[in-house]
């Protein structure tokens, strides 16, 4: 058993970090610029300037954030790229800089190009001429964004006027460009390079915090992402705790019950109704009960939305335990209906399946029968399904319902995620995921060993291939 | 079991008795002197100068005074910490030549909680911390980088004057009104910010220089950041009326008014102290529906954005009329369409009046805000005394759109329904792609109907739904031809923010001319002298229409009736510290 759970074990440790890698990329990857997010102000923020003055300020808060380190232990690009093409950061200059590149083939031209463009650039903001300046900010504006060598080098054709007061720039851009079209990558270079960064890159950092239990710094409010997990749980686990608790004990003797009069009108009608039950949107149950429970004259007076906090200041300190479930009670009820209605039928079926089978006919024909048969014999082996449930049970506890925390205004995990996501703080949004990964992991193992240890008939070798 | 059975019964039961109330409508559940004010999202940090979410303003500006802040009737700025409005001297000579002078002086009265005097040391290393390379304060820094010398009184110091390197119009807002004066004792216990120089912070903001020059600035900052000073009473709390008393995540935020706080006094005359609630409550409560229902509930006191429709539901509820009191200000803000003039198929002048002749504006305010708008013709508010009236909203007429567009050289060649020009040699259809929020409704509602409307004239608009994220990315790559935005406006216009050729400038507008108008505008300190340039601008904008103008939407606002209260036209709506507690 202990061979068998090592490579459990460790199979579902690989897979974590597997998934770790996937977060990161993700992260990386998402829609939103996470230095633009983190230094927008009053104003639209600092980076609607021209893109050649708009690369320095942006790579200072870069770097500020720790963006200027490569992002994995090794690269695997085409030899054309540097092994330093991870320190360029905005955005726009990565975008140009690539295409260039793939064009050209010759990283050193590519560089002095740029470095010939913003020298140009700084050289027109300065100066005197009002009217010439402005002409060419916006033509080095549209030349900066362009990657078109043709349409650069057309672009640089201008009138006398023009041309004169910057000459010797616009010549050495000319020559730099002229350079530019004679290459062309070689054969060689479209071959994949492998660069090795070593331990100094941001994964390694990230990935270091992380099993170091560091989950990081939200970027929304730049609290510690575990506090705000550690305050959101307890909301989540005592909604769910009680919603699975409730729907399993309701469901199990219930479930025996209509099992054992499986063809009486009242098993048959309760059936429906279960089904009904469990077909209906908890969503739209739970914006119901909310407008009934908090309408004047209505409903649920017991229940505000504001939460347990208005008990604490009009209640008393005596009356926060009831008031503190009562104010659970709707958002209970409808996380528990429909679940309780799929167990109800779920523990009814596999109870059935027992019943038939040859050893209760076998047990029966011995003379055992009543109690004795349906405990002793029946609901064991009903049970074993139920296990697997445990698997899914425990990320469950955790991860909550989003839909319901957010119509009843709980401040649980739910809400934290779906928050997190609205504001773009992934470090919050990855620390969550990689927690029901882990959770999910555990519930595996658990059910595993549960099972191997309630049913003799189920060896090792066959959980293992079952649960691969 | 039984329960279960009773479920389906205990629903019906549920519709039915919503329909009968028989509670007393006279009566308010609420009658204390707290305001509970609903709040669309969870401050990020109660600190005025990291704080990256506008929701946080609103709790935190009751615990801060400014030096100077804005009437919230009158959208005038008065003094507040200040003993009076600065002097203010233009500089003909010397070092700084050209520059403005700002004579300050802080009320003797100004004290911090545990009775030390505020002064000119406090103003002066609240900005040491804006100009901290090691902090995300950029945004601030744009107002303030102007600054060429910092100076107080070696006998009072409470006194203090700057030096602007320009006649900068709104150079006065910028000193007194963009951050407010933070307790440099509390934030700086140490006194290490008394070795830095505020001049050497504003003239080089790189974070390596400066390490060089004070390595103790990183950890200063890295100790700022933390949640001391966005989260912790102590550290949050300033010279302002209120204290933060509890912050319960995802919850509720408490704010209490100080025992004896020293503006009181001075409320009585000056209406830049009142504070009369006794608590401020904060409740967050980000679902839109959610907040309905505990607004109903009279859970919460004040309410702003409120969806049109809903607004219209709650005006029309006997019970919630009983309680509340409806509001629709005006806000300082407004909607319009970008084009991208710098494409080939936008850049006739004639073509973009044609798109603003044919979009219907009133249908577009009626039927997706439900009437709460107001239109608009320039960049500003129709309320402003800068707005030039003379410029009339374009109206919708397919005619002449039509005509403009047949004028511009476009017409239907290939009789498909688009019309059609050469460009550079190559047959182009009139086909637009409209980059709409498609996270908000409203904007691909809107998106339709201006897409259904532009067939009409021969116009074709391909709506590309794109999220938020990717909306602001296209628009600052310019990689966008025409896209539905809004944008707050400020009671002062600083038009170089936006018009000018090498400003946040998305449109393209702009040449040599109205730069330099705008540069003109920006450093006259006579203000009807400045309108005039003002109007001119506006009227260059309407012509040339790099935006289409749609309108200015009406705030919707709901307030409790136990409060007397007065709506303002400055976000978001309201002032709860002049709600008055009504007694009978």
């Amino acid at each position: 058993m202990l061979t068998y759970l090592i490579k459990r074990i460790s199979t579902l440790i690989l897979s974590l970090w597997i998934i770790s890698i996937c977060l990161f990329y993700l992260q990386k990857n998402v829609a939103g610029d996470i230095v633009m997010l983190q230094s927008k102000g009053r104003s639209n923020g600092p980076f609607y300037v021209h893109p050649l003055a708009a690369e320095k300020v942006y790579s200072v808060e870069a770097i500020r954030l720790n963006l200027h380190k490569p992002l994995f232990y090794f690269s695997l690009k085409s030899a054309l790229f540097p092994d330093t093409f991870y320190r360029i950061q905005y955005p726009e200059a990565i975008k140009i800089k690539k295409d260039l590149l793939l064009q050209t083939g010759n990283w050193p031209l590519v560089q002095s190009y740029f470095q010939a463009l913003t020298k140009f650039y700084e050289i027109v903001v300065k100066s005197e001429n009002s009217s010439l300046s402005i002409f060419w900010r916006e033509r080095l504006e549209e030349i900066a964004l362009s990657s078109d060598l043709v349409a650069i080098k057309s672009k640089l054709r201008v009138s006398k006027e023009m041309n004169e007061p910057f000459e010797v720039e616009i010549k050495e851009m000319n020559g730099i460009l002229f350079q530019l079209s004679k290459c062309s990558p070689s054969f060689l270079s479209w071959f994949p390079r492998l660069h090795i960064y070593g331990l100094d890159n941001q994964y390694h950092k990230w990935f270091v915090k992380i099993i170091s239990g560091d989950f990081g710094t939200s970027s929304r409010d730049g609290r510690l992402v575990k506090d705000k997990i550690q305050e959101a749980i307890p909301w989540t686990l005592w909604v769910n705790g009680l919603a699975i608790g409730i729907a399993y004990l309701f469901s199990f003797p219930m479930g025996i019950f209509m099992a054992l009069i499986p063809k009486s009108a009242w098993t048959k009608w309760v059936n429906h109704f279960l089904l009904a039950l469990y077909a209906l949107p908890s969503f739209w149950i739970a914006s119901l009960l909310l407008f009934q429970a908090t309408s004047p004259g209505a409903g649920f007076p017991f229940f505000s939305i504001s939460g347990w906090t208005f008990y604490q200041q009009n209640g008393g300190f005596i009356n926060q335990p009831i008031s503190f479930l009562l104010q659970l009670s709707l958002p209970v009820f409808c996380m528990t209906y429909g679940l309780a209605a799929y167990l109800t039928g779920y523990m009814q079926s596999s109870f059935l399946k027992v019943l038939k089978e040859p050893y209760i006919m076998y047990a029966r024909t011995k003379g055992i029968s009543g109690f004795r048969l349906y405990v002793r014999h029946v609901l064991p082996n009903a049970l074993l399904p139920q296990i697997v449930f445990i698997a899914g049970v425990i990320p469950a506890l955790v991860t909550g319902s989003v839909v319901i925390e957010v119509i009843f205004n709980i401040p649980g995990m739910g809400r934290l995620l779906i928050d997190s996501m609205l504001s773009q703080d992934w470090a919050t949004v990855y620390s969550f995921v990689l927690l029901v990964s882990c959770l999910t992991a555990l519930g595996l193992i658990l059910s595993d060993i549960l099972l191997v240890l309630s049913d003799p008939r189920i060896r090792f070798s066959a959980t293992k291939n079952e649960a691969s | 079991m039984k329960f279960f059975f009773l479920a389906p019964l205990a629903i019906v039961l549920l519709f039915l008795s919503s329909c009968e109330r028989t509670e007393d409508k006279s009566i308010h559940k609420r009658t204390t002197n707290e305001v509970a004010i609903r709040l669309e999202a969870e401050p990020d940090r109660l600190n005025p100068l990291l704080s990256t979410i506008s929701y946080a303003r609103q709790v935190f500006d009751p615990l801060h005074l400014y030096l100077m802040n804005y009437d919230p009737t009158t959208l005038v700025l008065v003094p507040q910490l200040l003993k009076e409005s600065p002097k203010i001297q233009f500089i003909n000579s010397g070092e700084f030549e050209g520059g403005t002078k700002y004579s300050f002086e802080i009320r003797e009265e100004a004290i911090w909680d545990d009775g030390k005097p505020v002064t000119a040391l406090d103003y002066e290393a609240t900005l040491k911390i804006v100009f901290n390379p090691f902090l995300p304060t950029l945004g601030y820094r744009t107002f303030l980088e102007n600054i060429q010398s910092f100076e107080i009184d070696q006998l009072n110091p409470k006194k203090f004057t700057i030096i602007l390197n320009d006649t900068y119009f709104a150079g006065l807002e910028s000193l007194t009104n963009v951050v407010p004066v933070l307790p440099k004792h509390v934030f700086d216990p140490q006194n290490l910010l008394d070795k830095v120089s505020l001049l050497k912070l504003i003239k080089d903001p790189s974070p390596e220089n400066q390490l060089k020059n004070y390595p103790f600035i990183k950890d200063f900052a890295d100790n700022y950041m933390g949640e001391y000073f966005s989260r912790i009473p102590e550290g949050v709390n300033g010279s302002g009326p209120y204290q933060l008393v509890s912050w319960q995540a995802g919850q509720e935020i408490l704010l209490q008014k100080k025992q004896s706080w020293w503006g009181d006094k001075l409320a009585v005359e000056n209406p830049a102290f009142q504070a009369f609630p006794d608590k401020l409550l904060f409740k967050i409560i980000p679902d839109p529906v959610t907040a309905l229902a505990a607004l109903k509930n009279e859970e919460i006191d004040v309410m702003q954005n409120i969806a049109p429709e809903d607004f219209i539901n709650l005006k029309s509820d006997s019970l919630t009329k009983a309680h509340f009191t409806f509001y629709t200000p005006s806000s300082l803000s407004s909607y319009y369409i970008s084009l991208n003039t710098r494409l080939p198929v936008l850049s006739d002048k004639k073509v973009r009046r044609a798109f603003a002749h044919a979009i219907d504006v009133d249908e577009l305010i009626n039927s997706v805000f439900e009437g709460f708008g107001t239109r608009c013709a320039t960049p500003l508010h129709p309320s402003s005394a800068e707005y030039n009236a003379s410029l009339k909203p374009i109206e919708f007429s397919i005619e002449k759109a039509k005509k403009l567009l047949s004028e511009a050289g476009w017409s239907d060649s290939d009789k498909d329904g688009i019309l059609d020009k050469k460009l550079d040699g190559k047959k182009t259809a009139l086909t637009v792609k409209y980059l709409a929020n498609a996270s908000k409704a409203s904007s691909m509602i809107l998106a339709e109907l201006i897409k259904s409307n532009a067939k009409k004239a021969g116009i074709d608009i391909v709506i590309d739904g794109k999220d938020a994220n990717t909306l602001l990315e296209k628009l600052r790559s310019r990689d966008f031809e025409m896209i539905s935005a809004g944008r707050s406006l400020t009671p002062q216009w600083s038009p170089s923010q936006n018009w000018r050729t090498d400003s946040d400038n998305r449109s393209g507008f702009g040449d040599e001319k109205t730069d330099s108008w705008i540069d003109e505008m920006e450093r006259e300190p006579n203000q009807s002298k400045r309108f005039v340039i003002s109007k001119k601008l506006q009227a260059k904008i309407y012509e040339e229409q790099p935006e289409i103008m749609l309108f200015c939407p009406q705030e919707r606002l709901v307030i409790h009736k136990r409060f007397q209260a007065v709506s303002t036209a400055v976000w978001p709506g309201f002032y709860p510290l002049a709600f008055k507690l009504v007694t009978d």
